[in-house]
């Protein structure tokens, strides 16, 4: 990996940096505010906007921290596409996440646009990857609106009005775009993740056409060819809620971290030796992966929904060390057969994998296996009129597979 | 020697479309990425054939190729296959919302049984049609005139015939507020499918062009395909069905393919005045060139037309002249983006198609049906007798 990680002197914002000696590389920009100061619960000063009914939080700085961790991961790993080059994060941790106390910055407004602007410099190699992400509130001014409120939003006496202290997505990515002056690049590759609230809040609702404060700190020029790839993943439809587990983390975050290490993998090419993750891959996968966090919480009532926006011109986000793993569903037809058939699962080369006995599991059977092709086998373990065996050659695939076994005569 | 692999769908609806195709080897390398209407050639071994519809059924086969053509069936799996053949376009082509509705009925016949499915609503539904240019408080009442062509117990299919004009269909039932959906349409014309549920009606249309039908259930089910050149070829043959060309266009435009755009947004703006899609998509085209005062003219123009038939024309619209009106507040700039503006808390952005409520299409709004029209209507109850 090229350049050495600068150590120790570890600016609070700029968690981490590797020195590329101008090469490209990944840089992220990561924000987690579960606590804001002037919102019922917060600090002494309340908001003076009426009744907004938006509560502290107690999970999105624990996902952002945890977005950090995996993107580290990765990049310890090897499974980046770049190397990572910069880590610029903002944490604003509840009293349930005392545990991330001193670890960054608070996510204020100031903080948060001070590093934004110094992202956007850092990422001025026209072949690096960005990745954004941002956990907290956020609302919407009208139906596909998107605004980042700040751990001082509604904060009082401020410059800006109603939004002084909140960030419109919309200016974040429009200010990402490639600048008129060839002098000036920047990176052509970047990822946005939007994991808030789209809903309005009725008490705003006067306050529908203001403008959000721009947070460039140079007024932003029209841009110029603007041929970037840049997905933008929303974490709720226009009018909805993110959801988030008290005490735990987003559903969108448990959905897009089972993308990029499985769910969204797709199978070697003539450019990827590896299993890997796409930006085209991960849209496609989300609405699965958002499906199953949401019959994995159905009893805590989860109805977590997911929108991609932004132009996707596919590019890689992420390597595999392995194939992924699919979760495989195995039902006997009829069910009555299921006590006298055992289920032998067997890779191409007919080695054995697994050999699933009556009783050894909950019926149906649930099990995960690496994608690719098996021979799933039927098996009698008694001879039985009715029944007779049965097996097919199959290819285990993403984003999950079902067999059944047809055993009647 | 090499084995030719030919593909086909065992339905008709689905027959000759360009549905994309991964082709893989036995370890799941790619060996060939191509669509459902090209054969490929590969050589001898074991393969492994997937695609994914719209609405997510997926198609995997495994294939043993050794002789010198393979024909390869692509049949979905026998639980995802469409229950009848005329549900075809709803069952692969629509919505999550279509898709749970679905699901629901047949959930409920399962354990009930059909003669237990009670699914004649309690409200009493009808349908108007309008023309005209809403952005500029422009409506024109027309006839209804659609064709019922099959319907079931929860389901049916109304055909709406080609128009070189802005239509809107609009559904209205009491106690819930008027729909409005824009009818894509052009030389082709389009299916609206009507859904009855116990308390309500709703409705989804389909374009008759069966490419962009498919590209547009891609884009309703937040799915990416590669199939640039299909929508490439869409947006060139726009003299054929400036509604697909549209569709195309935006395909390319999510898929940041400029290049593949060429100068035909230019025509597809010049030459379709009628169509605010075409102002849009060359407005968002120049936009992404640099060339924003052009981008800006052509989105003005926009206003000339009407409401776009997709929200994605509106939403490139709308988010364009938000930044330009920071940079350039003339009035005629926030005149427009004002107009528009009136329609966006009403607009349903999860929908392709535009969609947005307000009995009144010029003055959109969220109140509730009193009282449905004594003329010019469709009653939706008398589809399923």
């Amino acid at each position: 990996m090229a350049g050495a990680p600068l150590e120790a002197k570890r600016q609070m914002t700029k968690i981490f940096e590797r020195n590329l000696q101008g090469k490209p590389g990944l840089h992220a920009f990561i924000a987690g505010v579960s606590t804001y100061e002037h919102l019922p619960g917060g600090g002494p000063e309340k908001a003076t906007l009426g009744d907004l009914k938006l509560a502290q939080l107690d999970g999105t700085a624990r996902t952002a921290h945890a977005i950090y961790e995996w993107l580290k991961k990765a990049d310890d790993d090897g499974r980046l596409p770049l190397p990572l080059a910069s880590v610029r994060l903002l944490l604003s941790p509840s009293a349930g996440e005392a545990n991330l106390n001193g670890i960054a910055d608070a996510c204020t407004w100031d903080k948060f646009t001070k590093d934004l602007n110094a992202w956007r410099k850092d990422a001025r190699h026209a072949k690096s990857i960005t990745f954004f992400y941002f956990a907290g509130h956020g609302l919407a001014r009208w139906k596909g609106d998107s605004v980042l409120l700040m751990e001082d939003f509604a904060k009082p006496e401020v410059p800006g009005g109603v939004y002084g202290r909140a960030v419109d997505t919309k200016h974040i990515v429009e200010g990402m775009a490639p600048p008129v002056n060839a002098a000036f690049t920047i990176a052509r590759n970047q990822l946005y993740f939007v994991d808030a609230c789209r809903t309005s809040v009725s008490t705003l609702n006067k306050y529908k056409t203001k403008e959000a404060p721009e947070p460039w700190f140079n007024p932003i020029e029209a841009s110029g060819v603007d041929d970037r790839s840049c997905p933008i993943l929303y974490g709720s439809v226009p009018g909805d809620t993110a959801k988030l587990l008290p005490g735990n983390k987003t559903l969108f975050s448990e959905a897009l971290l089972d993308c990029l290490d499985r769910l969204a993998a797709t199978g070697p090419d003539k450019d990827h030796k590896q299993w890997h993750v796409t930006t085209r891959t991960l849209v496609d996968a989300m609405e699965s992966a958002i499906a199953a966090v949401n019959k994995k919480y159905v009893h805590l009532g989860a109805d977590q929904s997911y929108m991609p926006d932004g132009q996707n011109k596919t590019f890689t986000i992420v390597n595999l060390t392995a194939p992924p793993e699919v979760d495989v569903e195995v039902t006997v037809d009829p069910e009555v057969a299921v006590p006298v058939v055992g289920i032998d699962i067997r890779d191409k080369q007919l080695q054995p994998v697994r050999f699933i006995q009556p009783g050894q599991l909950a019926y149906p059977y649930h099990d995960r296996l690496k994608a690719g092709l098996y021979k799933f086998s039927a098996t009698l373990l008694q001879a039985h009129d009715a029944y007779q065996p049965y097996e097919s050659l199959e290819c285990v695939a993403l984003p999950d597979f079902p067999w059944t076994a047809k055993v009647t005569v | 020697m090499k084995s030719e692999l030919v593909f086909s769908f065992p339905t008709n609806r689905l027959l000759n479309l360009d549905v994309p195709l991964e082709i893989r080897d036995e370890n799941m390398g790619l060996v060939a990425q191509t669509l459902a209407s090209q054969s490929v050639k590969v050589t001898p071994g074991t393969y492994i054939v997937t695609a994914s519809l719209p609405a997510g059924q997926r198609v995997v086969r495994i294939v043993e190729a050794k002789k010198k053509r393979e024909e390869v069936t692509l049949a979905v799996l026998e639980r995802q296959e469409s229950p009848h053949e005329w549900r075809e376009i709803g069952h692969y082509f629509a919505s999550p919302r279509a898709q749970r509705a679905e699901h629901m009925v047949q959930a409920a016949v399962d354990v009930r049984g059909l003669e237990s499915l009670e699914t004649r609503p309690s409200v009493t539904a009808t349908l108007r049609v309008f023309g005209g240019n809403f952005l500029a408080g422009k409506k024109k009442p027309l006839a209804v005139g659609f064709r019922r062509e099959h319907f079931d117990r929860d389901v049916a299919h109304l055909r709406c015939k080609p128009a070189k004009e802005l239509r809107y269909v609009q559904m209205l039932q009491a106690g819930r507020p008027a729909v409005n959906i824009a009818l894509p349409i052009s030389k082709l014309g389009c299916t609206i499918a009507v859904h009855r549920e116990p308390d309500r009606y709703w409705i989804e249309v389909y374009p008759e062009n069966p490419q962009a039908n498919l590209i547009l259930g891609y884009t309703r089910n937040h799915k990416l395909q590669p199939q640039v050149t299909v929508a490439e070829g869409m947006l060139r043959d726009k003299f054929e069905d400036p509604i697909a060309a549209a569709v195309g266009a935006y395909a390319l435009l999510r898929a940041g393919e400029l290049d593949r755009l060429h100068h035909w947004t230019e025509n597809l703006a010049r030459y379709f005045v009628w169509l605010p899609d075409g102002a849009a998509i060359r407005g968002e085209h120049l936009a992404r060139m640099g060339k924003h005062a052009e981008a800006l003219q052509s989105f003005l123009d926009v206003f000339k037309r009407g409401l776009p038939v997709f929200s994605e024309g509106i939403r490139f619209t709308h988010d364009r002249l938000r930044s330009y009106c920071g940079r350039d507040a003339s009035p005629k700039v926030k005149t427009a983006l004002q107009s528009l503006q009136r329609f966006i808390p009403y607009l349903d952005f999860e929908k392709a198609v535009t969609t947005f409520t307000g009995s009144n299409p010029t003055a959109p709004d969220d109140a509730v049906v009193k009282r449905l029209p004594a003329k010019d209507k469709l009653d939706l109850a008398k589809l399923f007798t």
